[in-house]
């Protein structure tokens, strides 16, 4: 017959490829693991799941709610068998739950309500495969609310598979993250910036016959203050990264005791200064305990084995950062009131003082 | 107007999980909830070459009737599973995979297995055929004439003669092909019991030549007929569609594309009718922003050319609608995509673009009344 192969050849090569009137094969899966059990909403395309498993119970070309509402536990048993969900390398446990209908925009579709069992922490593996062997180009759309916001996913033949990390989001938004964290701690951590302070207070003056004076060296200032500043990031970097690696450990109550302690021997030099030339030393020296403070904060902030870096280098950055910002506003400020009597006997004398009292009330308050 | 792309991301989920309202638990047992093929042939556990391909021609003609490319994925799944039983892959199944890959926009990786169907089967006619579509679809005018001369030389001469005159019109011929072209559907001595999609496609071919010829109500009655023939081919729907958009006959525009299960294509045109008749279009303009983005989340590429008319005359961005444009560009050269290209390079002044396509035009000595009016007198 001449003419069934005229349309096919007609059809086949000269139809240009026209705009779809339909959709591809998506399935929504939507876990939110916000609370314990989990819930579970997957709303799969009713003709789709025909192409498993028959509904059309009276073959008369239509899928009806009694149709489908009579193959639930089919239904049910199908899906679970094409969705493994694991939390901590554990595996989830689903319940069959509810049947319901939504219309999108490519039709009626059957939605799935269970909940999902999953028994330790950690980060959530999907793995997928629903219609993959009658539709390669089906994919499964998932979305995980977490506590800290939403993932998405495309699971698909080539990546059935998607590992969801608890503390979500990707380097960009870690690194960003971590760093606002390192300056905002920095801002709040006042014993750290007590200590910065009452070191750096001197550094627009000089000793001079038992007494401090103006310097009239802005360069040696400078030098003095960047030395200072440098010696202490440098030492608590070390430290806090030594820390947060897992290579040095101390007990939290003696290491904020020691930061307080700090203060005060930083204010005490003030008063009667016994080192004058290498305060940078000092600085390095007394740095290395204010770092080990702060691996503690970065360690509630939550992170991963083995996802330590990126967060450590950027929270340290944050610190630095921060530090900078506060140096840059209050430095200036010292140069600008360092001959006045007020600067040298209120702030300089005064503030040591009172930040020598300070040191010691944290100190005692915190070993006891 | 902008869109938040936070927006976006967040209702994208929320919106394509559940769109209207929740979701329900119907009341009434009897209710209809899907159509589905009846008495499915469920897969059996070995499918021989035979069956695989009466089963991918299946699939790959429902798609051209509804426009469904869940059958695309179908057969796909024929052919996987196929192959995964053991089964080599024959000049047959290789052509239709190539007629898979062309539907799912595929070109170069079509032609690949073209050619090596056309080389196991040098008389191949179907095989040039479709190798000539696409090389005249990609503005490669020559290649493509080549191509219908064998189809001729394979024996099917007033098919290889139809494609042959189809490639011309493109450069230079328009009218006399679509004299010949009339003449040969009319002569055709098969005409009477042709059936209603090759009817419907001779009347699309011809109307699509009759618009570039600037021949606008010649152009509709052909496509009207075209949809007369095959209502579910959305070709047809859609191409009438954007004529009556351009002149300015919106409410006509609309009639032709509204319903209930709008392809992304038949919203774009509603909401472009809905501008026109200075009605509020914001609802269909989320609703497809949503949709190309799920699309793009998914891989499936084959909105480009539709995304940067989004982009151009719904969003106002002439410059996304630039990238877009451009980028369909490189995959297909139809007067639909070289007209897409001119109005973004023209909105955002993209001279050297423009420059390229009038070169292109008059190499190729194209014939498009619309590419004509929008270069301007002096490009012709």
């Amino acid at each position: 017959m001449i003419k069934p192969i005229l349309t096919l050849l007609i059809f086949s090569g000269m139809m240009l490829p026209t705009a779809s009137a339909h959709k591809n094969s998506d399935s929504y899966l939507r876990i939110d693991a916000t609370a314990a059990p989990l819930s579970v909403q997957w709303s799969i395309a009713i003709r789709d799941i025909d192409i498993a498993l028959p509904l059309d119970g009276d073959a008369d070309g239509n899928v009806t709610w009694g149709e489908l509402q009579s193959q639930q536990a089919a239904v049910y048993a199908w899906a679970f068998a094409n969705l493994q969900l694991q939390q901590g390398n554990n595996p989830c446990s689903f319940t069959p739950g509810e049947l319901l209908v939504d219309t999108l925009s490519d039709g009626e579709y059957a939605v799935l309500r269970f909940p999902a069992n999953c028994t330790s922490d950690g980060d959530y593996q999907i793995d997928y495969h629903l219609l993959f062997e009658y539709d390669p180009n089906h994919r499964g759309l998932l979305n995980l609310q977490l506590p800290n916001g939403s993932q998405q996913s495309v699971l698909s033949p080539t990546e059935p598979s998607a590992t969801l990390a608890l503390s979500g989001g990707n380097k960009a938004t870690t690194a960003a993250r971590f760093f606002r964290e390192g300056v905002w701690h920095i801002w709040i951590g006042f014993d750290h910036l007590l200590f910065l302070f009452t070191l750096l207070l001197p550094a627009v003056l000089v000793y001079r016959q038992q007494q401090w004076q103006a310097s009239e060296s802005l360069g040696h200032s400078i030098k003095s203050i960047a030395a200072i500043v440098t010696a202490f990031t440098v030492a608590h970097s070390l430290t806090l990264s030594a820390a947060a690696l897992g290579w040095l450990s101390l007990p939290s109550r003696w290491v904020e005791a020691a930061i307080a302690a700090s203060i005060v021997v930083a204010a005490l030099n003030n008063l009667k200064p016994l080192i004058l030339k290498r305060l940078w030393l000092l600085a390095f020296v007394l740095g290395l305990i204010h770092g080990f403070g702060f691996a503690g904060v970065l360690a509630d902030l939550g992170l991963e084995a083995g996802n330590l870096l990126l967060p450590l280098f950027t929270f340290n950055l944050g610190v630095e950062a921060g530090q900078l910002a506060v140096v840059a506003v209050l430095m200036p400020l010292a140069w600008w009131l360092r001959r006045t009597v007020f600067y040298r006997r209120a702030i300089l004398i005064g503030g040591s003082i009172l930040a020598a009292l300070i040191g010691a009330y944290w100190c005692l308050e915190r070993l006891a | 107007m902008p869109f938040s792309k936070l927006t976006l991301s967040l209702s994208a989920f929320l919106l394509c999980g559940t769109l209207n309202a929740e979701p329900r638990i119907p009341t009434d047992a009897g209710e209809i909830l899907a159509s589905v093929p009846k008495n499915r042939a469920r897969q059996p556990a070995t499918l021989t070459a035979a069956d695989a391909r009466k089963l991918i021609t299946q699939h790959i003609r429902q798609f051209r009737l509804q426009d469904d490319p869940r059958h695309l994925g179908l057969a796909k799944g024929v052919l996987q599973r196929y192959e995964r039983s053991g089964g080599t892959l024959t000049p047959e199944l290789l052509l239709e995979r190539a007629s898979i890959l062309e539907s799912e926009h595929a070109f170069n990786e079509s032609l690949t297995d073209l050619a090596a169907v056309i080389k196991a089967q040098p008389g191949n006619a179907q095989a040039w055929l479709n190798t000539a579509t696409i090389q005249r679809l990609q503005g490669n005018y020559d290649q493509s004439l080549e191509s219908c001369q064998k189809v001729s030389d394979a024996g099917q001469s007033s098919l290889g003669l139809s494609c042959k005159l189809l490639t011309e019109s493109f450069t230079g011929n328009a009218a006399a092909s679509y004299r010949e072209l009339s003449e040969l559907a009319a002569a055709e001595p098969l005409r009477r019991s042709r059936d209603r999609n090759t009817e419907s496609w001779y009347h699309s071919m011809l109307a699509d030549l009759a618009v570039r010829l600037g021949q606008p109500n010649l152009a509709e009655q052909h496509y009207r007929k075209s949809i007369q023939l095959t209502p579910g081919r959305s070709y047809a729907r859609r191409e009438l569609a954007d004529l009556l958009l351009a002149q300015q006959r919106p409410e006509e525009a609309k009639s032709l594309v509204s319903g209930k299960l709008a392809s992304d294509s038949f919203l774009l045109r509603t909401a472009l009718a809905n501008k026109q008749l200075k009605k509020p279009y914001s609802n269909e303009a989320n609703e497809l922003a949503l949709r190309y983005e799920a699309a793009k989340r998914r891989g499936n590429n084959t909105h480009t050319r539709d995304q940067a008319l989004f982009n151009l005359k719904l969003r106002n961005d002439p410059q996304a609608a630039l990238v877009l444009a451009k980028q369909n560009w490189q995959t297909q050269r139809e007067p639909v995509d070289f007209i897409i290209l001119l109005e973004a390079a023209k909105a955002a002044n993209d001279k050297e673009t423009i420059e390229q396509l009038s070169q292109w035009k008059k190499l190729n000595q194209l014939e498009d009344q619309r590419m004509s009016a929008l270069l301007g007198a002096a490009n012709d």
